[in-house]
């Protein structure tokens, strides 16, 4: 557990009264407290057997409690780090900051400058009326350049499904890609590891259909760019990629990364 | 006229007949909800309709288990920021744990799929579904002690693959859980970026 979410911590106990040092250090006075916070939660809000947990899982459960109190949704109240509490925590750092709750990062939109194809905003009517309903309309893109499956990089692929709307687009970039890169250097920049582009889900972080249930967007590299890092850790923000992403905005296509600064592996035939 | 003398008799026997069966009905159901513990159980084995089930955060997925099942998140994702791609679930008497694993793509269920040495696979059943395959694996111990079913779904040309599993004591055991464990497999929701 890292010193940001116990100083967190030990400010929320703070504010409900306990006079603890914000050192990001999880001693037995702030183990007293929260324990003694945590003893006053009925079996509604936390597990009865919480007494049992960690010091870590009660410290997080914690966390999920106080997100909860403000009306964030922090998901269930287990103990346990998983996205809904990152997000969580997200939120009421946010709002411990800067005295309001942070936009939900997911469902807003903000278009982009090019759009040559004319690729609708990112509103799910939209999205529809343009596309039609989610896994419809697929075709077969055949790759100029070989892929390789991200979670299993000795496996090779030559073509993947998309929608037929952004086919030919598609097809466009990766053809300049392999032009302006060649194979070696696609490779060592690991623009040929594939993450998936059609999968029927919703947005994790979100409330509507994700882009891949429509197979409008594309997944690479996911290792190095995961979901929730920045600039500072994705490797798709580095230089060496930004011939790679302006090939990609002259269709119109959408970094996630490029435009909002998350989930740099991300890239939609949809404007937000 | 004489229709309407003759129907007058014959709807106060029907209202009559409704009324009883009505009572009857009324009276039935009134002895199902005082109905024993153990008739109870019998009618609803295993499934723990009543109680409310908990749920499980994955890096991209969310699952609900029984209450009292102790949580052990395994493979951390490698692709999201925090959480896991698989998870067993136990069961408070040990006799059996159930598992998922849905990553946001595709990985292999490297803490669950894998035949150990010191196990056989029993059989290995393929059904195609609309966009993929299924494949049902049956693994026993060699010295009999368990069994276990690792349940294997792959979509969209193998691009998409996700798993559920059960491991369990016995066959009368794997009967007890089974409704449970399918209500756990039916709430497996995933998520994409």
């Amino acid at each position: 557990m890292n010193k940001s979410k116990i100083r967190l911590a030990q400010n929320e106990l703070n504010l409900l009264g306990a006079s603890l040092t914000e050192d990001g250090g999880l001693g037995p006075l702030t183990m007293a407290a929260l324990e003694t916070h945590l003893a006053t939660r009925g079996p509604s809000q936390i597990p009865v057997e919480w007494f049992g947990w960690s010091k870590t899982r009660k410290l997080i459960a914690f966390i999920q409690l106080r997100a909860q109190d403000e009306g964030i949704d922090a998901g269930t109240i287990d103990g346990f780090w998983g996205p809904q509490t990152d997000f969580g925590y997200g939120s009421l750092r946010y709002l411990r900051e800067h005295g309001i709750l942070p936009p939900y990062w997911r469902d807003i939109p903000q278009p982009p400058a090019r759009n040559p194809n004319n690729w609708p905003d990112e509103e799910e009517t939209l999205l529809r009326a343009f596309y039609g309903p989610v896994a419809t309309h697929q075709t077969r893109i055949e790759l100029p350049y070989q892929h390789r499956l991200a979670w299993n990089k000795n496996q090779k692929i030559n073509s993947f499904i998309c929608h037929e709307k952004v086919h030919d687009s598609m097809k466009r970039i990766l053809e300049r890609v392999l032009d302006h890169y060649g194979l070696d250097r696609i490779r060592s920049l690991r623009l040929d590891l594939w993450g998936g582009c059609f999968a029927k889900r919703k947005k994790r972080g979100g409330t509507s259909w994700s882009t891949h249930a429509w197979a409008i967007a594309v997944d690479y590299d996911p290792e190095y760019n995961r979901l929730h890092w920045n600039r500072d850790q994705a490797h798709f923000a580095r230089p060496e990629y930004d011939t790679w992403w302006k090939l990609w905005e002259e269709e119109g296509w959408v970094s996630l990364g490029r435009a909002h600064n998350f989930d740099w592996m991300h890239i939609q035939a949809a404007r937000r | 006229m004489s229709h309407a003398q003759s129907s007058q008799p014959a709807r106060d026997i029907r209202i009559s007949r409704f009324l009883i069966a009505a009572a009857a009905v009324i009276l039935f159901s009134g002895c199902r909800t005082e109905a024993t513990p153990e008739q109870a159980g019998e009618s609803e084995p295993s499934t723990d309709e009543q109680v409310a089930w908990e749920v499980f955060s994955g890096a991209w997925f969310e699952i609900d288990y029984p209450p009292g099942f102790e949580v052990r998140p395994s493979l951390a994702t490698s692709t999201g920021s925090g959480g896991f791609d698989s998870a067993f679930f136990h069961s408070p008497d040990g006799k059996v744990s159930f598992y998922i694993c849905s990553p946001q793509w595709s990985r292999e269920a490297s803490d669950f799929r894998p035949v150990k040495d010191t196990e056989r696979l029993i059989s290995s059943e393929q059904q195609s579904l609309a966009d993929g395959t299924r494949t049902v694996f049956r693994i026993a111990a060699e010295d009999g002690s368990y069994e276990r079913i690792y349940e294997e779904t792959v979509q969209y040309e193998g691009s998409v693959s996700w798993g559920t599993g059960i491991h369990y004591l016995d066959a009368n055991t794997l009967e007890d859980y089974s409704g449970r464990y399918d209500r756990f497999k039916e709430s497996l929701e995933q998520f994409s970026d």
